[in-house]
This record gives structure tokens, sequence and C-alpha cells, in this order.
């Protein structure tokens, strides 16, 4: 139980109040529909636990992981963090490839893929936060034949918006997961605080949008959950655990949108396309 | 999508201590809020909540000015039940 001016109420409407004091106090940043991640030009609202507390604060953050300035790959100023982020051709012509840190993915949340230390481990221990949503979108990919009935390289991308109907036509947001972490520019003293959404495996809807990876974000399941993962004093066995709960592919669901959606002054209008087999429903 | 969140609807009076009130009713979803505009006061925003015993109060948003809240709260209940 918490309070809210010093009424007890349940977690859930605590967290509805606080959510309703951001949309108050700033619902521009909610008001657009669409948040594009690798143009890394916006700001989220996410939920931010304030230190010794068990409570939280609603802050923008800029959505793109950055380690400290002295870990790897010890980014000084936002040039460097722009090339790292989007890759880059150095002085002798090799190309760099980008870095993504949009998503950390939560089998490599503290011993990366190589095995090392992951550099979200810290940020997994003690900086964990939620992401409020309505909905996010990905492609589903799919074979194209060509003139001689060959299959062709290229592949038929169909966007998809993917939601919880029951949050969406209730007007509330759903919860992903996510970490955060400080990153300061060492030339011009520029503070910034930067996330990541945990991601686990894609669940039976997932598995046929997002085709190509097969992977979704870490979805809060229930209030206790989220609260769990925002003020929890959690070992990396429970972080993990929670982090790589699939959430129920029967809650969610998703239909396809206009490939130019990135344009439309609504991203999530359906659009149907022919010769598109339709997605199958979880029970 | 997030633009039916914000969406102004009406407005309305209630005279609080002899005094004319303009009440703005806002809805973020399916949540109503109203902001009332205080002269020579910071507007003042509250909603309907639900205590832990699933009992409804009045309270404002952000925190802070509650006894003001179920004042005035008690008033727009009063206006919505002879509207209705």
């Amino acid at each position: 139980m918490c309070y809210y001016n010093g009424v007890k109420v349940t977690r859930a409407e605590y967290l509805r109040l606080k959510h309703l004091e951001k949309l108050i106090s700033d619902y521009s940043i909610l008001d657009k529909p669409l948040v594009e991640g690798p143009l890394y030009n916006m700001k989220y609202p996410v939920l931010k636990p304030i230190t010794g507390k068990e409570d939280f604060e609603i802050v923008d953050m800029e959505w793109g992981f950055l380690p400290n300035e002295n870990e790897w790959p010890f980014l000084k100023n936002r040039l460097e963090v722009d090339r790292w982020r989007r890759g880059y051709t150095d002085e002798t012509g090799r190309w760099h490839n980008g870095y993504t840190t949009l998503n950390a993915m939560s089998e490599y949340l503290f011993v990366n893929e190589k095995g090392r230390p992951s550099m979200f481990r810290k940020a997994a221990m003690e900086r964990r936060i939620l992401i409020p949503s309505t909905g996010f979108f990905e492609w589903r990919h799919l074979p194209q034949i060509g003139k001689k009935g060959q299959v062709l390289k290229a592949t038929n991308k169909i966007p998809y918006f993917i939601y919880l109907p029951e949050n969406l036509n209730s007007g509330n947001p759903f919860y992903m997961l996510g970490i955060w972490n400080s990153w300061t520019d060492s030339e011009t003293g520029e503070y910034s605080e930067t996330f990541a959404i945990t991601t686990t495996e894609a669940n039976s809807l997932m598995r046929q949008v997002h085709n190509s990876k097969n992977r979704m974000p870490s979805i809060s399941v229930s209030e206790d959950i989220a609260w769990e993962w925002l003020f929890g004093k959690l070992s990396k066995e429970r972080i993990l655990e929670i982090a790589k709960i699939q959430f129920p592919a029967g809650k969610m669901w998703a239909h396809s949108i206009d490939k130019k959606f990135k344009e439309s002054v609504d991203p999530t209008l359906p659009v149907e396309y022919p010769d598109v087999e339709p997605l199958i429903k979880a029970a | 999508m997030a633009s039916s969140l914000f969406n102004e609807e009406q407005e309305f009076t209630v005279i609080y201590k002899d005094t004319p009130l303009k009440i703005q009713v806002h809805s973020f979803g399916n949540d109503k809020t109203y902001l009332v505009l205080l002269p020579g006061q910071a507007p003042l925003m509250i909603t309907r909540a639900k205590d832990a015993n699933s009992s409804r109060f009045w309270t404002s948003i952000p925190e802070g000015r509650q006894n003001l809240a179920e004042e005035i709260g008690e008033l727009i209940t009063d206006h919505i039940r002879k509207t209705l």
C-alpha cells in the first residue's frame, strides 16, 4: 500500500495517479504518437525511483543507453557518441559499424555474449526503470518470390502496431522494463540520463510479427512485478528472472499498418495487405 | 494514438464560499480531471481516486492541496448530480 495526499491507496492506484501527474504537467511528450529510437532525437518519460525512498518520479530520458565516460567505449563527447551509435568511416577509409543500445537483451544483462562483464551490469543491479507505453511497432518479414519462382533475398517488410487491447481500450499505459545510466560530455559538461529497454524471447504472437529477430520488450505482467523491478533489492538471479518474463501472447494483439506510418498523423491505423497471412491468435 | 488521451470537453461553474469558480473538464483516456480556476491562486487540478477500501475520494494532482480538493470536489459532485 502507498499514500497519495495522505490517503491510503493501492499500488495500482498510486501508479495511475502519478502517471496522471505527468500527463497533466507535460502531456505534450506523451502526445507524440511515435517515438523513433534509431533517430536518437527524442527524450521519453520514464518512471525512475527516488534514491532511498519507495517512491518514484517521472523524468525524461534519452533512449539509447550510454556507458559511463570512463568505461568502454570511453565516449568523451557527442561526436563520439554519434559515431558509436550510427557507425562512421575513419581517416583510413575503414567503416566502423554502429552499436545499438536501445535494447538490452535480458540474457546478457550481467555477462555479455563474449562472456565478459556486460556494460549493463551495474545499471541492472542499481538503476532499473519502467517505461510507460501504449504500444510499439515492429516489422514482419515475408519471403518474396521472383519471376522464376525462386525465393528472393530481399523480404517484403510489413509494419505492425503491437498493443495490449485491455490497456488501449481503457486508455491506460502498460510498462516496459528498462535500465538507465548517466553520461557526461567531458567537453561541455552536458549531463544526460539514458536508458535501454530490456528484451526477452518473443512469445507466439511476437514470433509471427518480429520474425527476423524473435525478440520482444520485457513487459510488466503485474503491479507487483513492476514494483519489485523498481524498488526491490534483488539478486542477479531474480533480475534475470523478471527481465526474461514473457508477456502472455493471449493478452496482446497486433495489426498491420501503413508502410509510411512514420509520416502518418496516426501511425497506428490498421491497413490490410492482400496475400499476407493473418496472425494466429493465442488462446 | 496518444492524441486521444487529452481532450478538452467542457466548462461549468460552481459557487465556492460565495465566489463563482470556473471548472474545466479534461479527459486522459478514461481518467477525468477537473481544472479549477481560482482567483488569485494557482489553478487546482483534481480528480476522483479510489482509496485502499475502494471508496471514492477527491484528490489534488499533484499532491499537496487535499483539503481544497475535497471541498471543491464535493461541489463538482453536486453539479454533476444536478445535471445528470
